[in-house]
């Protein structure tokens, strides 16, 4: 709601300070437009010229609708963001019970042959159809999946590349260790930043693990090693971590994922199970 | 007018505050497209609006005691941020995209277009964009380069190669009988001028 004020433009509040002046500025100000001396003078003069003050708050409230009338310069992403197209209402399993109706009216014209092989005609496109339909339901829904899966898959890996943005990037792959039973399509990628300690991890390949439990990240040096936190496994093996090392990375010699307690651990508790040198 | 944070963006913050990736992972695909929208209105360059895209969800991991929900909606601190963001870059950049009549009209274009916004604010942001299209063409692009490229008085004096009185009426007027539009529309929410 808009505040009417009849303060004359020419006011000064009783201490002296000129706050038409002010008034004049209060626009600008709202929308960050006034040189560093008048936001300045602004800040200084406020309290003193409440209905200046007031008036700012309209102004806040109209420079807040500014943040959304910015045009969409980029579209939603088809992958990730376009509602799953609607299926018809197919309902394959409803269709035999269409064709077991299809002699019972044929009983009222038990003379005309013809009907028969129609009927029978009838009833295996019927059944073929429903056959069909069966089919692209199950292939349409498996698809569905697939591309939810498929667009939480890269949703998990734009969140992992955010520590990159700036300063000196590295990276090192993780492949699985020998001497532990893991799949070999087990892999991880470690991306940090040497400018800012922060970096991420994105895994694939793990086996899901059960509530008790959790996949932790290590850093390794001279037998030390340092956690650089805790990451659970979707249903795909696909996992991301978003870290910030306490310590330089680059003083450390390797780097592990072991399965630990839910809560994560001191010390690694089982073997790694990829493993990468820095 | 809501300025109430919804319960989602709240339950998503305070997953991220536990550090539940999922919850990143969510927040980023629900405004990323938002956030680099408004990126792009001030950087005009595709590659820089990723790079403060990128950076501000960042921030929004690294930092999410930032926003507060007492003081107003998610999405709201989000594009404030966005936009400061944006706007140091362009400076740190030592740039300004460039001030052709193209671009202010362009400015103008997008006036008519589509928000891409889901609730009350996509209405809110047509309306203001309406009542802005109504504006003198002068003072529309004067508000426009204030708020979009973060410039100041002297700033868009210079640029423009206006007196600084004039550049200093243009949007005190504009946005005088901007909120004075605005709020009249907001007591009429029927009558939307479109």
């Amino acid at each position: 709601m808009s505040t009417k004020r009849n303060t004359p433009f020419n006011s000064s509040s009783p201490n002296g300070v000129n706050c038409a002046q002010l008034r004049e500025l209060i626009p600008a100000y709202s929308i960050g437009a006034t040189d560093p001396q008048e936001t300045a003078l602004v800040e200084s003069m406020l309290e003193y010229c409440p209905d200046a003050a007031a008036e700012l708050t309209d102004y806040l409230v109209l420079a807040d609708e500014f943040l959304y009338i910015v045009p969409p310069t980029r579209e939603t992403h088809p992958p990730l963001d376009v509602p799953m197209p609607k299926l018809p209402p197919v309902k394959p399993t409803h269709e035999p019970a269409k064709i077991a109706q299809a002699p019972i009216i044929l009983k009222n014209r038990p003379n005309n042959g013809r009907l028969w092989v129609i009927a029978a005609a009838a009833a295996i496109t019927l059944v073929l159809f429903g056959g069909i339909n069966f089919y692209w339901f199950d292939q349409v829904t498996q698809l569905q999946g697939d591309q939810q899966a498929m667009a939480t898959q890269l949703a998990t890996a734009q969140v992992a590349m955010l520590p990159i943005n700036a300063g000196e990037v590295h990276h090192r792959d993780l492949l699985p260790n020998q001497e532990v039973n893991v799949s070999t399509n087990a892999h991880a990628t470690m991306i940090w930043n040497s400018a800012r300690e922060v970096g991420s991890l994105y895994v694939t390949g793990l086996p899901p693990l059960t509530a008790d439990k959790t996949y932790q990240l290590w850093i390794v040096r001279d037998g030390e090693s340092v956690s650089l936190g805790v990451f659970r496994v979707d249903d795909t093996g696909t996992g991301t971590l978003v870290f910030e090392s306490p310590e330089p990375i680059e003083d450390f010699q390797h780097i592990g994922v072991s399965e630990e307690p839910n809560t994560g651990s001191p010390v690694p508790t089982t073997p790694h199970l990829v493993i990468g040198n820095i | 007018m809501t300025n109430h944070p919804s319960p989602e963006d709240i339950e998503l913050i305070q997953r991220i505050k536990q550090r539940d990736q999922n919850a990143l992972v969510e927040i980023h695909g629900r405004y990323r497209n938002l956030v680099y929208n408004m990126a792009m209105q001030v950087l005009k360059n595709a590659s820089s609006s990723e790079e403060v895209t990128q950076d501000i969800f960042f921030q929004v991991w690294r930092w999410p005691e930032k926003w507060d929900p007492e003081k107003g909606r998610f999405t709201s601190w989000l594009l404030t941020v966005t936009r400061y963001t944006a706007i140091d870059r362009l400076r740190r950049e030592n740039r300004q995209p460039p001030l052709s009549p193209h671009s202010l009209d362009h400015l103008a274009e997008f006036l008519a277009k589509k928000s891409p916004f889901e609730d009350v604010r996509r209405d809110n942001g047509r309306l203001l964009r309406a009542l802005i299209k109504e504006l003198p063409k002068e003072q529309r692009d004067i508000i426009m380069l204030a708020y979009f490229r973060g410039m100041t008085h002297t700033e868009i004096a210079e640029q423009t190669h206006l007196p600084m009185g004039t550049v200093k009426s243009r949007i005190r007027l504009g946005l005088q009988k901007l909120k004075e539009a605005w709020f009249e529309a907001m007591e009429q929410p029927s009558t939307e001028p479109e």
